[in-house]
C-alpha cells in the first residue's frame, strides 16, 4: 500500500526528531513531557472538534 | 413496437407479483459493509477470476457469487441515439431532475470527434457536436456513457472513506450513501465523468419511487450501478432491457459462454481510455445497422 | 568630548534606565497595552464580512452545495472552496521557515517577526480546515474521515493529507506555545485577565526552561522543513497531480511546483503582515528594514523561479502534447481564462519579481513599503494562480462531453471573503492577547 510508505516516510523522521530532542542535553526537564502532553491534548482536541462539529451541523445539513 | 411493449408489461407484471419477495433478497444480498475488508484488499480479492457460472438463460442468477465479473457490452453500430435506456435508468433508479444528464449519457458522434479527443471549438459555436435532440441523423452515429465498472478504479483508490468500493464478489463498483462525505475526490478521479453528485437534495414524486433503489441524500455522489438490485436477482439492468434495437448487452465477463464473451470474442471491440490502465467492464462493438433487431 | 548621537534612553554610562528599561519593555507589548479606535473599526468591519460569509454558509448547509456554481459531469467540480484550501494551506509555512531560519541558520535578525510568522501558520492553517469543512457535501459527517483512517490511509491522497496537516498543526502550534512562555512569564503578573489565562499556560513551568525549549525550537525546525516539503510539495500536489483523469493536472511537475508557490506566497504573507504590525505598533526600531531587504530578496527569486516552472509546463502542455492538454492550455493561455492568466503572470508575478530582484541589486532602491505592497499583490496573484490551476482543467473532460463553464456565485465569493476576514480577525484577536513580538533578552 503505497499510502502507507508515505506516510511512514513523512511520520518516522518526525518522530525520530522529537526522540532526539527529548534525548538531547539538558536533561531533567520537564518540557518533553509538557510537549508530548501538548502534542496529544492537540491531536485529542481536533478529533474531538471534528466530532462535535459533525453532529452540530447534522441539524443543519440534509 | 409491440413486441416491446409486451415484454414490458411482462416484466412489470412478474416483477410485481415477486416485490416482496425481491426486496428481502435484495436487502440481504446488499453490499455488505459491516463486516467488509478495506477496499482495497476487496480490489485484490477479485484480481484473479475464479470463472463464473451461469443459469440456463446465460444470465447471471440471483445473489453474487466469487469469480463473477459483470460486464456490458454497447454496440454502437447499433444505437440509434434514443435515450430510451437513459430515461428508463432515471426513472428506474430514481435519478431526480436535478442530476442532468442522469447516469447515463449518449454522445452523438461522427468521425470528426474521436472517442476521446475533444469536438472543436467551431464546432461546439456552430451547435454542439455531442448534444442532441432528434436521433438517428444520417453520417452520425451514437455511443452511450455510464460508469464502466473498471476493474482498476482510481475512484476506489482516492476515496477517503471508503464510500465507493468495489465487490469482489461481482466486480461492481458501488456506494455506500451513508458513508460519502460528498469530497468530490472520486468525481474529479474518474476519467469518464461517470459520477454524479447531488448538489441539492432531489425531489422524486412518491408515486414514481422505486422502493428497490434507495433514494440519495443530498451532498453524496452516485452513478450507474449496472442496476445492482436487479442484476443480483436474475434480472438485466433496466438500460439494456429497454434498447429497443438491442445494442445493449449485459453478462459476465468471466464465462467464456455467456453473450458478452461470444460477443467481444467475434468482434473487434474497444474501450474508452484504455491507455489510462481503469481495465473498464464496458466494451463498445460495432457490428452496423443489419444486427438492429 | 566628541557629540555622539546617542539614543535618548541610554544614560552615560550605556545602561538602560529603569524607567527606559520598562519604556522598553512596553514597545513590544503595544497592542496589549493599548486599543486604537481604528483597531475597533477595523474589527468591527471584519466581524461584519465575517458573519455575511457564515451568513452564506450556513444557506449553503441548509439548501446544499447548490448555491454554487460548480456542476457534474459538465462544469467544475471543485472550484473556488478547494483554490481557498489550497492557497490558505500553502500559505502556513512562511511563518515556520522563517523561525528554522532563525533556529537553523543563525539569522537573528529575523527573530522578532518569528511570532509574527508563527501565528500565520496557526490561522492559515484552521482557514485552510474550514474551507475543506465548507467544500464538503456532508460536513456533518466530518467524522468518518477520523473513522475510516486505517483503512485508507493506505489509498487515499485525501487521507495523506488530512494526516500531514494534522501533523503540522499540532508541531507548529506546540512549538508556538512552547516558545512563548517565556514571554508568558515576563509579563503575567502586569495583567489581571490575560495574566490568569498566562499562569494556565505556564503549566509545568520550571525557570530555566528556555535551554531546553531552545533545543525543542532547534530540533522541531528541521522536523518543519521536512513536513513543508511533504505538505505542499507533496500530499497537497499529490491531490492533483497523480490523477490522469485531468489533463494539466497530471504531471510530476505538480509536486515542485506547489512547493515553489508555497514558499513564495508564505514568504510574502509574513512580510505583509509584519509590515502592517510594523507601521501599526511604530515598530521601525524593533523589525529593522534588514529583515525585509532579505526576505524581498528571497521573495524575488523564488517568484522568479516559480514562473520559469509555470513557462516549462505550458510548453509542455503545447509543444506536440496530447489533444487534451492542448485544449487546457489554450483555455488559460488564449481563452476565456486568459485575461486572469496574463494579468496574473505579468502584473501579479512579473513585474514583483523584477522589482524585488532590482531593489536587491541596487540597494538604495530599496524601499520597505514597495517590499510590502508588492507582497501583497503577490499574494492576490498566487490566489488566482491556483484557481487556474485547479478549474482549467475540469471544464475541459477527456470524453466530448460539451466545455465546462463556472462563475462563482455570490454565495462563493461571501464565503470566501468569509474566511479572509475571519482570518485576520483571529489575527487580531492574537495579538490582543498574547505579545506578539519576540521579547528581548535583556
Amino acid at each position: 500500500m503505497i499510502g502507507l510508505f508515505i506516510i511512514t516516510l513523512i511520520v518516522a523522521p518526525v518522530a525520530a526528531i522529537i526522540l532526539a530532542f527529548v534525548l538531547d542535553k539538558p536533561h531533567k526537564s520537564r518540557v518533553p513531557g509538557v510537549f508530548l502532553g501538548s502534542v496529544v491534548v492537540l491531536f485529542g482536541g481536533m478529533i474531538a472538534l471534528m466530532a462535535l462539529l459533525g453532529t452540530a451541523l447534522s441539524f443543519i445539513v440534509g | 413496437m409491440s413486441n416491446i411493449d409486451r415484454r414490458k408489461f411482462l416484466t412489470y407484471v412478474i416483477g410485481a407479483a415477486g416485490i416482496a419477495l425481491v426486496g428481502r433478497q435484495v436487502a440481504l444480498a446488499a453490499p455488505l459493509r459491516k463486516d467488509a475488508d478495506t477496499a482495497d484488499a476487496i480490489s485484490r480479492a477479485i484480481a484473479a477470476p475464479t470463472g463464473g457460472g451461469r443459469t440456463a438463460d446465460g444470465l447471471l442468477s440471483s445473489a453474487p457469487r466469487e469469480g463473477v465479473r459483470k460486464g456490458m457490452v454497447i454496440d454502437s453500430g447499433a444505437c440509434i441515439g434514443c435515450r430510451r435506456c437513459q430515461y428508463a435508468c432515471k426513472a428506474e433508479n430514481n435519478v431526480p431532475d436535478t442530476i442532468a444528464p442522469p447516469w447515463i449519457e449518449v454522445f452523438q458522434m461522427d468521425n470528426s470527434v474521436s472517442f476521446t479527443g475533444h469536438p472543436r471549438e467551431e464546432e461546439l459555436r456552430a451547435g454542439s457536436t455531442t448534444s442532441y435532440t432528434e436521433s438517428p441523423k444520417e453520417g452520425k452515429w451514437y455511443m452511450p456513457v455510464q460508469c464502466n465498472h473498471c476493474e482498476n478504479p482510481p475512484c476506489v483508490r482516492v476515496c477517503p472513506t471508503g464510500a465507493t468500493y468495489k465487490d469482489p464478489r461481482d466486480g461492481l463498483v458501488l456506494m455506500d450513501y451513508d458513508r460519502c462525505v460528498g469530497c468530490r475526490f472520486c468525481v474529479v478521479a474518474c476519467p469518464y465523468n461517470a459520477r454524479r453528485f447531488n448538489w441539492v437534495k432531489g425531489q422524486i414524486p412518491q408515486e414514481t419511487v422505486n422502493p428497490l433503489v434507495p433514494v440519495r441524500p443530498v451532498g453524496v455522489v452516485e452513478k450507474c450501478t449496472f442496476c445492482v438490485h436487479r442484476t443480483r436477482d436474475g434480472k438485466l439492468p433496466r438500460c439494456v432491457e429497454v434498447c429497443p434495437v438491442g445494442a445493449r448487452h449485459f453478462g459476465d465477463l468471466n464465462d467464456p459462454q455467456s453473450e458478452v464473451s461470444l460477443l467481444l470474442k467475434a468482434n473487434p471491440g474497444i474501450r474508452l481510455l484504455e491507455e489510462l490502465n481503469t481495465e473498464p467492464s464496458l466494451w463498445y462493438v460495432t457490428r452496423g445497422r443489419k444486427f438492429i433487431k | 568630548m566628541q557629540m555622539v548621537k546617542m539614543d535618548p534612553r541610554e544614560d552615560i554610562g550605556g545602561r538602560l534606565t529603569l524607567i527606559a528599561r520598562q519604556q522598553h519593555k512596553d514597545e513590544l507589548i503595544r497592542p496589549l497595552l493599548n486599543t486604537s479606535k481604528q483597531y475597533l473599526l477595523v474589527c468591527g468591519a471584519l466581524a461584519l464580512i465575517a458573519g455575511w460569509g457564515i451568513y452564506a454558509w450556513i444557506l449553503q448547509l441548509s439548501q446544499g452545495l447548490g448555491v454554487t456554481a460548480m456542476g457534474t459531469p459538465v462544469g467544475a467540480t471543485w472550484g473556488v472552496y478547494i483554490v481557498n484550501f489550497i492557497f490558505f494551506a500553502c500559505m502556513a509555512h512562511g511563518g515556520m521557515a522563517v523561525s528554522a531560519a532563525v533556529h537553523l541558520l543563525k539569522a537573528e535578525k529575523l527573530k522578532p517577526i518569528g511570532r509574527m510568522g508563527e501565528v500565520l501558520t496557526i490561522v492559515t492553517l484552521a482557514m485552510a480546515g474550514f474551507s475543506i469543512i465548507i467544500d464538503m457535501g456532508r460536513p456533518d459527517r466530518i467524522f468518518n474521515m477520523i473513522r475510516y483512517w486505517p483503512e485508507r490511509v493506505g489509498t487515499s491522497p485525501l487521507t495523506w493529507d488530512i494526516t500531514v496537516i494534522m501533523v503540522y498543526f499540532v508541531l507548529s502550534a506546540s512549538y508556538l506555545w512552547l516558545t512563548m512562555r517565556r514571554d508568558l512569564v515576563r509579563h503575567a503578573d502586569r495583567f489581571d485577565l490575560r495574566g490568569r489565562l498566562y499562569k494556565l499556560l505556564l503549566i509545568g513551568y520550571q525557570p530555566g526552561e528556555e535551554k531546553k525549549i531552545d533545543r525543542l525550537a532547534w530540533w522541531l525546525s528541521i522536523a518543519i522543513i521536512f513536513l513543508i516539503v511533504a505538505l505542499s510539495g507533496g500530499v497537497i500536489p499529490w491531490i492533483f497531480g497523480l490523477l490522469p483523469s485531468q489533463p494539466g493536472w497530471f504531471s510530476s511537475l505538480a509536486g515542485p511546483y506547489f512547493l515553489t508557490a508555497a514558499m513564495a506566497s508564505s514568504i510574502a504573507a509574513v512580510m505583509l503582515v509584519a509590515g502592517i504590525l510594523r507601521k501599526g505598533y511604530r515598530w521601525q526600531e524593533v523589525i529593522k528594514p534588514d529583515v525585509f531587504r532579505t526576505l524581498g530578496a528571497v521573495l524575488g527569486l523564488i517568484t522568479a523561479f516559480y514562473m520559469y516552472l509555470t513557462f516549462a509546463e505550458q510548453l509542455t502542455m503545447n509543444f506536440a502534447a496530447p489533444r487534451p492538454e492542448v485544449v487546457v492550455s489554450e483555455l488559460v493561455l488564449s481563452g476565456e481564462l486568459s485575461p486572469l492568466y496574463w494579468v496574473t503572470m505579468v502584473a501579479g508575478f512579473g513585474i514583483p519579481s523584477l522589482v524585488l530582484i532590482l531593489q536587491t541589486i541596487r540597494p538604495a532602491w530599496f524601499n520597505v513599503t514597495r517590499t510590502v505592497v508588492l507582497s501583497g499583490v503577490i499574494i492576490a496573484a498566487f490566489w488566482a494562480k491556483r484557481f487556474l490551476i485547479v478549474v482549467p482543467s475540469l471544464l475541459r473532460p477527456l470524453l466530448p462531453f460539451p466545455f465546462g463553464t463556472y462563475n462563482p456565485t455570490w454565495a462563493e465569493w461571501s464565503i470566501i471573503a468569509g474566511t479572509f476576514a475571519l482570518a485576520v480577525l483571529l489575527y487580531m484577536l492574537f495579538i490582543k492577547v498574547f505579545p506578539i513580538v519576540e521579547g528581548h533578552e535583556k
